[in-house]
């Protein structure tokens, strides 16, 4: 064989062969949590601020991909999708249940084309989340009950013991205090003994924001240190309390 | 136990004070519509609850941009007071307002209280006044829908779907008007391939004691594009809400300051759900 025609069939053949291995095609996932605790009322639940609120949010893959047959595996938890982006490749399901318990909620993922890529499955813990303070006998921040009529929030001590005391046939699982990060704004939260001391939050709610022709600037009087107190209630049932404590740290002198 | 619901009942009650905004009302209706010409809206009273942090409690609308609140005084220690919010806008669209400033104030006792204020803009300056009544009594006695006391929070959802919405006013507290607000949606979509649905604010009259029925549509935004010619052009953005939001906005006289104040009610009812 000439090396001519030697390498013309070797670049043939060479062809040949990248044809026939098959490329491999990454699997395109949709990304979303294994599990979601959702908090309601005994009444029920609605998050206010439409779909931002909404408790399992759904990362989608590829442009056009969307989620449908959405089911729940009980009438007791209802779910539907109350928002949905193609272009922000994201969609987000509302749940809404009165009663507490664990569900499982699943749906398919669909491309542009109406093709099923995959099937998901979450777990939903339902518990209460309540203002209702009957298991709550007494919150005592610093020797006095945080409800005897309304505190002083100037001269509400900075720090003090904080102690929870609930009626007969609950049980404290936790107690968290949870307080503002100034960069954020978001709360952080860090568990506490009962009994023991806590440092209220000095971080008032702040923001501010400025362009060539817009600026605004933002902040509250308060300071709010978060309390979450998990119970569990005499039906055996894990529940979630919060209240808050304000402390006044902006004011003219 | 008895001592524990008492006080909770104020607790709550100074909760909702803020939750249900009791509000001076603006010149503009529920429907957020724009006013042709916008007036400089500067208070000269405001009213406030004891103890009770309210961090808008003096709203000032200017028609120019630029201004800043200097020298905030309180004539007592018992108000503490503070510039809590500033914005500026030297936008030439519309005809609303281009600087809007709020103070915050507490009260430690209750009192007729004097809060004084430069309004600043460059080099011009203004000396501005605003009595602050602090009192503890609230307007209502008590407010219902179907029975339920609405005092009580419980997450919102409505007790029935349909009901009788009475307010019992509190000695020295007019009662002006209620307003029910429900969602109307809109569809402007051009065609099947090209739709686009929002949804709007609607607010009727309604008497006082007057049995009413809840609504049932739900908050909605679609924005769809289908293309005839590849997928690939598709796109949908789409908001859905799973309730179905009543709100009752009550407007009366406030006793101390004699203008026109409002609270509003948020009914939700469950609507949209996956079968």
């Amino acid at each position: 064989m000439k090396i001519k025609e030697f390498s013309k069939k070797l670049a043939a053949f060479a062809l040949a062969f990248a044809m026939i291995v098959p490329t491999a095609i990454p699997v395109s996932a949709a990304t979303c949590p294994s599990s979601v605790e959702v908090k309601t009322y005994k009444n029920g639940y609605y998050y206010t601020g439409t779909h931002n609120g909404a408790p399992i949010e759904i990362a989608l893959d590829e442009k056009g991909d969307y989620i449908g047959n959405l089911k729940s595996s009980s009438v007791n938890c209802r779910v539907y999708r109350v928002y949905t982006s193609t272009s922000n490749k994201k969609a987000k399901i509302g749940v809404w249940s009165k009663t507490p318990g664990t569900y499982t909620v699943t749906f398919d993922v669909f491309n542009s084309n109406k093709v099923k890529k995959e099937s998901k499955s979450i777990v939903v813990k339902v518990s209460y989340y309540t203002y209702s303070t009957s298991p709550i006998k007494d919150v005592l921040y610093s020797g006095k009950s945080i409800y005897s009529g309304y505190y002083d929030a100037i001269s509400i001590p900075k720090s003090g013991k904080l102690e929870v005391k609930l009626t007969k046939g609950n049980k404290l699982k936790g107690i968290r205090i949870g307080t503002r990060e100034a960069k954020t704004n978001i709360y952080k939260y860090k568990s506490t003994k009962n009994g023991k001391k806590i440092t209220l939050s000095k971080v008032p709610y702040k923001y501010s924001y400025s362009s060539s022709t817009y600026s605004y600037r933002r902040e509250n009087m308060e300071a709010d240190t978060m309390i979450e107190i998990t119970y569990i209630n005499k039906k055996k049932e894990v529940c979630t309390y919060t209240t808050s404590i304000s402390k006044l740290v902006n004011y003219a002198k | 136990m008895k001592k524990m619901s008492k006080i909770l009942a104020r607790v709550m009650a100074a909760v909702m004070a803020i939750a249900f905004v009791f509000t001076a009302v603006p010149a503009f209706s529920f429907d957020a519509k724009a006013a042709e010409t916008v007036q400089d809206e500067i208070p000269t009273k405001a009213r406030i609850y004891v103890r009770v942090i309210n961090n808008y409690a003096i709203k000032i609308n200017l028609r120019e941009s630029g201004y800043k609140i200097k020298n905030l005084k309180s004539s007592s220690s018992n108000l503490k007071v503070f510039n809590t919010y500033e914005n500026s806008s030297t936008n030439t669209y519309g005809d609303s307002y281009k600087s809007q400033l709020e103070i915050g104030c507490y009260a430690r006792q209750e009192g007729v209280y004097k809060v004084s204020f430069n309004l600043v803009k460059g080099s011009k300056k203004t000396k501005k006044t605003v009595i602050v009544y602090a009192k503890n009594d609230g307007p209502f006695k008590k407010v219902t829908f179907a029975g339920k006391n609405l005092d009580v929070y419980d997450g919102g959802m409505a007790p029935a779907d349909s009901g009788v919405f009475k307010a019992v006013m509190n000695k020295g507290y007019r009662l002006k008007k209620i307003e029910m607000e429900v969602n109307v949606i809109k569809d402007d979509s051009y065609s099947e391939s090209s739709k686009y649905i929002n949804t709007n604010r609607s607010a009727t009259v309604i008497k006082n004691g007057a049995k009413v029925n809840l609504s049932n549509v739900a908050y909605k935004y679609l924005s769809s594009y289908t293309s005839s010619y590849s997928s690939e052009y598709n796109s949908l953005t789409e908001e859905e809400d799973m309730v179905a939001l009543t709100q009752f906005r009550v407007t009366y006289v406030d006793k101390y300051t004699k203008q026109e104040m409002y609270a509003t009610y948020s009914m939700y009812k469950l609507v949209n759900f996956a079968k």
